[in-house]
């Protein structure tokens, strides 16, 4: 039985080193491109990558930068790209940081010594076989999907509306809830793979809903679905961070997006092709929007600052300056003369394109505005981490107020005949145009307990070993004549009568104490703690015995022994 | 027979440990209580030897309950059941009884944001001064600095960017724990590893909605490291130390793997993430476990493991036991008495800046009686020089000079009030209690200067807390302070006290009058609200309407049941004779900065008290000690320590008593702005007055009243402006010393003699002696070969430092 389990063993460490040899090489355009783009690409990708080595292509990755090749295939140890990863040689990478995690330094090594090809089935003396397949890997499933309930509500991040189509658009986990405007009862959802939903907007009537998202610190994607069918008809990636925000001009020919990158990128559609980056802003891009005509661009960062470019050619336009806390949301007025901005700072500032004034400014919320829109009559709404909400007029009067609501209101979109907020704590809130009362979306919830306090495991200490620290002398002494590779073999210690006796003491005390917490245990059987205990008595009292047994071998065998 | 009605839950293994045997067992904590399903308390026994060493032994220890209510396993308490029982701890043949409480054993208490979760942010390292708890934050998310603003901290991880940072409806991938776990890049690396209890407590959090604490949750008050002191026998010994939180309901917690260890000297003992330290080589060190606000620390000592012998001294006197107790602890023996020149160049110097005559010399050294360094002490304590040299020392903590529109009339009666009240006899509490709530002008009443001097409630909080208490509070003006029990409460709180102090102007312009706004206050940053008085260390005031703020603070200060103050002024006092205080520096007493010998600074605070704050009594009694009169030169066993005064150190004289020592030498006078020509360098009024020579030699300028500002380092400018400098060279042929000399006395090697006497106050060796007939006979001017050595010794650390 002994050996069969070692052979099971064996078996067991055998078969992923094998599988790996015949099909799961690491390959460029597998895992590594990934890997790379993720942890090294803020420095090492776009359009001027550091030590002009860049990581998002192969070639790049070949060419290597002005410290020579970055690879020798076959041989990681002389791989630049692995001993700097590994911080085995200076400067390591990332600088001034801890490794990236070991397993995927593993794979870079592993994919370095297996000849560091480029996709499956290619390798390094084929080259490269041209660009017929750099199509997507993976084909996102489009459509109108059944509508899956979350499993806990969660701040809403992103909500859009639209009175032609009678729908609201919620972000759900990876994918986009479908709400009926009319009922609230949900329709389906789409699928949104690229991870958290951070804006949503309809656009053309309806026809268009623009998605922005992604893992933070990790990729980012937006992507204009035709709401004809939910199918993709464009999107735009981002390798090392969410999109928070983005929009599409009104004649769907340019999309904008922004984000903790700091950046503003201006895209051509339907192609997505990247055409400005524009690095004006001096923090996370909270807020990007087209003028009603396309002409003009505006977007607003997180440390006040709002800009205004022209679409097409990416040329500076305005600077807007006043805010002092982040801008959070813009919107235009039908003309595109004049700009609407909010901001943490509390205040609204009504900006005059035409002179590149304010026209107007005011404190609306005391703590800060989040949302901000425009409604069909024309009025501002607002919303703020006052947990309010207010209509102004033209003139910055204040129309009307609701709430306190929940919690604090995360997002805001405004319709021809509606207004939908959306809070912090996963409330959503429905103002009908003409009416006074603020009415709650029901958002179905299929909650799963799955975690609990009391499962979770408290580690047990670690302690200071006395005995080594005892015999510290004597281990010294053996350590210096043994080399690392021979297995050291305790002298056995000389067994004495008296030993033996407390080992008997010990297992008869055991013994009774298995026997009272088996008593305990079936007066309280609930007590879960207190079989726990008995087990563990127990399989003490198994290893005393087996060592009893063994040490009054070794004294017989000692007293027959000697004369 | 075998009435054994115990429970051994944990069996660590049968074998009987070796090694010694103790004479005692030490069992931390010395009483458990369990009071919730999650209440855990782990246990550290101590074995005590007879050389008074300790060692960890909870591994080899046996734990056996008389009742089954929990279970034990590595020495850590779970609860089983509600009830009482006792703990019997067994090694060896010692055993040790503590009593184990339980209650609740079934109960869960909820997730808290502020006792769960703001641990795990804290061990992780997430809000250290390099990461998000930088003032401006990091990579665009900030956490308060070690946590001092939990409300804040919430605010900003759920709510500041929305749903950014959190998605309730995926705990498991969100940004917080996509980045902690390192999933996603991470500037900090991998903070949490998945699966660890830290991953689950963030998980579940979230997945109960993030929610924040009910307004009445128990509050942290306190942490508690055991043991409080260890003491290794060798190098290589591992000891394992646990924590355990306080809260203000009355229960407590084992926190050792939510709190963050660090050491201070790496060479001695050194501590891992889960508070397990080794002892890494002879020395000691001070290993500071920080949980939440607090951080308390762990004394430890490691023994060489060489043989060693107590010191037995039946002379030794109060302050000598208390050293060589400390000394025996850390098996050093102390250096031997230094001879009677030493001693009276020493006692000079340090008793009243000038060093002995030659006269003084011959007579002190003629003196055959036993007590006759008693009689030197008592001699140089009643010079007025002992006075000046004390008030200097109290003016630059003061910082009299000339600043803030502080005219030189002001600054003149300012400094002669501080002389006046130090001549008359009048010791530094009846002094701080004129200071510190003076009102009047700044001409009428000299003590209203200090409040010109600095204007701000919070620096002067500042200096009061510094220069009288001997602790830096700034870094809680803006934080808790990390590494210490300071917090913003108690910065305010104590600032509160300066924030009545109103300004107008006199008649003289020059002047400004100091008086009592008896309304106003000050408000907490984090808070906004109004802050009350509250003493340092102490309970807030209670101040009768219309009492003057800071004349209740000054009576609190210098009352003899302020053990700070006390401790400070004795603290002070002793460094003065040592270079080196018990709490170094001097002015920076904190949890991570203990003193090197508690009981000794205790006895000198009593001393303090006793002796009404007379420094001249304190300063006898530490002058008279075998410790003070110890040899600066090092034996095997102290070679390292330069914390336990098991020698002298030997000490450069400060800037103002060199000055007037070269001048007291050759014979020579300076002439300093504010005082006659010929006056003493240590009487100088104004800290802003220039001098080029007190400068370069580290002279305070008293611009801030940390003591730091003595500078007594050497720099090159130092050893050129000795060589080349106008000082010696101008000051030995303006001096007329050694043509004076050769005339009197006529023999060259006589002469030489003298020199040596007046700047060493030793005579020559034999080997100096012939070295020196063998320059004067080769120079053809015995005057010049004279005044070269006159130079030259001026020029010898042996005159630059008191050793």
């Amino acid at each position: 039985m002994f050996t069969s389990l070692r052979y099971a063993t064996i078996l067991l460490m055998l078969a992923p080193v094998n599988s790996m040899s015949q099909e799961n090489v690491p390959t460029y355009d597998g895992s590594i491109k990934s890997i790379l783009i993720k942890r090294c690409g803020k420095c090492h990708g776009g359009d001027q990558p550091r030590g002009e080595f860049e990581v998002g292509t192969f070639d790049g990755i070949m060419h290597g930068g002005i410290s020579g090749p970055a690879i020798v295939p076959g041989n990681s140890a002389d791989s630049l790209l692995f001993t700097l990863t590994a911080q085995i040689e200076e400067p390591s990478m990332p600088p001034n940081s801890p490794k990236i995690p070991a397993s995927e330094i593993e794979l870079i090594r592993t994919w370095i010594d297996r000849g560091a090809v480029e996709k499956a089935g290619s390798n390094m003396t084929t080259a490269r076989q041209g660009a017929a397949d750099t199509g997507r890997e993976r084909q996102t499933p489009t459509g109108l999907k059944p509508f899956q309930p979350m499993t806990a509500a969660t701040a809403v991040t992103a909500v859009a509306v639209s009175t032609e189509l009678g729908l609201i658009a919620l972000p759900a986990v990876k994918s986009i809830h479908l709400y009926d405007l009319a009922n609230g009862k949900p329709k389906g959802q789409i699928e949104f793979p690229e991870g958290e939903v951070h804006s949503l907007a309809f656009h053309a009537n309806g026809q268009r809903l623009i998605a922005s998202g992604g893992v933070g610190a990790d990729s980012g994607a937006a992507v204009l679905f035709d709401t004809k069918d939910w199918k993709r008809l464009a999107e735009v990636r981002d390798d090392s961070e969410a999109i928070i925000t983005a929009d599409i001009s009104s004649d769907e020919k340019l999309m904008v997006v922004g984000g903790p990158l700091k950046t503003v990128k201006i895209y051509t559609l339907p192609d997505a092709k990247l055409i400005h980056t524009l690095r004006k802003p001096t923090d996370w891009v909270l807020s990007t929007s087209f003028s009603p005509d396309s002409l003009l661009l505006a977007a607003g960062d997180r440390f006040g600052g709002l800009f205004v470019w022209e679409s097409r050619s990416g040329k500076e336009f305005l600077t807007l300056r006043g805010h002092t806390k982040g801008v959070t949301s813009l919107a235009w007025d039908a003309s595109g003369d004049r700009l609407a901005s909010a901001s943490e700072d509390g205040t609204i500032r009504v900006w005059d394109l035409h002179s590149g004034k304010e026209s107007h400014k005011w404190l609306a919320h005391q703590q800060g505005v989040t949302g901000l829109g425009v409604t069909s009559t024309g009025d501002f709404v607002s919303t703020g981490r006052d947990r309010m909400i207010r209509i102004w007029n033209a003139s910055a009067e204040k129309i009307a107020e609701f709430g306190p609501i929940n919690d604090i209101p995360t997002k805001l979109a405004t319709s021809p005949s509606h207004i939908i907020i959306g809070d912090w704590s996963g409330k959503v809130y429905l103002l009908k145009s003409g009416k006074n009362t603020l009415d709650n979306l029901q958002i179905p919830v299929n909650s799963s307990n799955t975690f609990a306090i009391g499962t979770i495991e408290i580690p047990l200490p670690e302690l200071a070993d006395s005995r080594a620290a005892l015999s510290a002398e004597t281990s010294k002494f053996s350590d210096s004549k043994l080399n690392s590779n021979s297995v050291v073999i305790p002298p056995p210690r000389q067994v004495t009568q008296p030993d033996i006796e407390r080992k008997r003491l010990t297992l008869r005390a055991l013994e009774e104490s298995a026997e009272r917490l088996k008593q305990e245990a079936s007066m309280d059987p609930t007590n879960s703690l207190l079989i726990k205990a008995y087990l563990q008595v127990c399989e003490s009292i198994v290893s005393i015995k087996a060592d009893l047994i063994q040490t009054e071998q070794v004294l017989t065998k000692r007293n027959a022994d000697s004369p | 027979m075998f009435a054994f009605q115990t429970l051994l839950c944990s069996l660590l293994t049968m074998l009987p440990p070796s090694g010694p045997e103790p004479v005692k067992i030490e069992v931390f904590p010395t009483q458990v209580s369990l009071t919730h399903a999650r209440d855990r308390q782990g246990l550290v026994v101590q074995a005590i030897f007879a050389d008074g060493s300790g060692l960890d032994v909870t591994d080899a220890s046996n734990f056996n309950l008389d009742r089954p209510i929990a279970s034990i396993k590595n020495g850590f308490l779970a609860p089983l059941a509600d009830g009482k029982a006792n703990l019997s701890v067994i090694y060896r043949s010692r055993a040790v009884k503590i009593p184990v409480q339980v209650s609740d054993a079934q109960k869960v208490l909820p997730l808290s944001f502020r006792n769960d979760v703001m641990a795990v942010i804290s061990r992780a390292g997430c809000n250290t001064g390099k990461c998000h708890g930088a003032a401006s934050g990091k990579d665009g998310f900030r956490l308060s600095l070690f946590g001092y603003d939990p409300e804040g901290d919430y605010f900003r991880i759920t709510r500041e960017m929305g749903g950014r940072r959190l998605n309730l409806a995926s705990p498991e991938n969100c940004l917080l724990l996509n980045k902690a776990t390192g999933r996603v890049p991470h500037t900090g690396g991998i903070r949490v590893e998945p699966d660890s209890e830290s991953y689950k407590i963030l998980t579940t959090w979230l997945d109960q909605s993030a929610p924040t604490d009910p307004a009445e949750s128990r509050v942290l008050v306190g942490i508690d490291v055991y043991p409080k002191e260890a003491v290794f026998a060798k190098p290589g010994l591992k000891h394992r130390l646990v924590v355990r939180a306080r809260y203000s309901d009355g229960t407590d917690l084992d926190v050792t793997r939510f709190s963050v260890f660090v050491g201070n000297n790496e060479s001695a003992a050194k501590v891992g993430e889960s508070g397990l330290l080794t002892a890494t080589g002879p020395g000691e060190a001070f290993i500071m476990a920080r949980f939440d606000k607090f951080t308390e620390g762990s004394a430890i000592i490691v023994r060489s493991g060489k043989p060693f012998e107590k010191s037995v001294d039946p002379k030794a006197g109060e302050i000598d036991n208390l050293v060589l107790a400390k000394l025996d602890k850390l098996h050093i023996r102390p250096s031997g008495l230094c001879d009677d020149e030493t001693f009276l160049r020493r006692a000079y110097i340090d008793l009243i800046g000038l060093l002995p005559s030659e006269t003084e010399y011959d007579s002190f050294m003629a003196d055959q009686s036993d007590d006759k360094r008693e009689k030197l002490v008592d001699k140089l304590i009643s010079r007025p020089d002992f006075g000046d040299l004390w008030a200097m020392k109290w003016a630059e903590l003061f910082q009299i000079r000339t600043t803030n529109g502080i005219s030189d009339k002001a600054l003149k009666s300012y400094d002669g009030w501080l002389r006046s009240r130090i001549s008359k006899g009048e010791s530094i509490d009846s002094i701080v209690r004129e200071l510190i709530p003076a009102v009047g002008g700044s001409f009428d009443n000299p003590p209203v200067n200090y409040f010109q001097t600095e204007t701000s409630p919070q620096i002067l909080a500042e200096n009061v807390a510094q220069v009288f208490l001997g602790t830096r509070i700034q870094c809680a003006q803006c934080h808790n302070h990390p590494f210490d029990r300071w917090t913003m409460d108690d910065y305010y709180g104590f600032a509160a006290f300066f924030s009545r102090v109103g300004y107008k102007g006199a008649m003289d312009p020059r002047e400004l009058t100091i008086f009592n706004t008896s309304e106003g206050g000050i408000s907490h940053p984090v808070t906004s609200k109004s802050v009350k008085p509250k003493f340092l260390g102490g309970d807030e005031a209670k101040i009768p309407p219309g009492t003057d703020y800071r004349n209740v603070l000054s009576t609190w200060l210098t009352t003899p049941d302020n053990p700070a103050f006390a401790r400070n002024f004795g603290n002070i006092v002793w460094a003065h004779f040592f270079g080196i205080g018990i709490v170094e520096p001097v002015d920076d007493s904190r949890v991570s900065n203990p003193p090197s010998n508690p009981q000794l600074l205790d006895l000198l605070a009593r001393k303090a008290v006793e002796y009404r704050f007379d420094v001249k009594r304190l300063a006898r009694e530490i002058c008279l000690s075998k410790t003070y009169q110890r040899q600066t030169s090092r034996n095997e066993t102290n070679l390292l320590d330069n914390r336990n005064f098991s020698r002298q150190t030997a000490r450069r004289m400060r800037a103002e008593i060199l000055l007037d020592c070269i001048n007291q030498v050759t014979g020579t006078t300076d002439s300093y702005r504010g005082l006659p020509e010929g006056g003493r360098a240590i009487r100088i009024p104004d800290g802003a007055a220039q001098n080029y020579f007190l400068s370069t030699f580290g002279r305070s300028e008293r611009e801030t009243a940390c003591t730091c500002n003595v500078k007594n380092s050497p720099t090159l400018s130092q050893a050129l402006h000795l060589l080349n400098g106008e000082t010696t060279g101008g000051k030995i042929s303006s001096g007329t010393v050694v043509p004076k000399l050769v005339q009197q006395l006529g023999d060259p090697n006589a002469v030489s003699t003298a020199l040596y006497l007046r700047c060493l106050g030793r005579r020559p060796s034999r080997s100096e002696s012939e070295k020196i007939k063998a320059a004067l006979a080769q120079s053809g001017d015995p005057q010049i070969g004279l005044e070269d050595l006159f130079w030259a010794l001026l020029n010898t650390n042996e005159f630059l430092f008191n050793r």
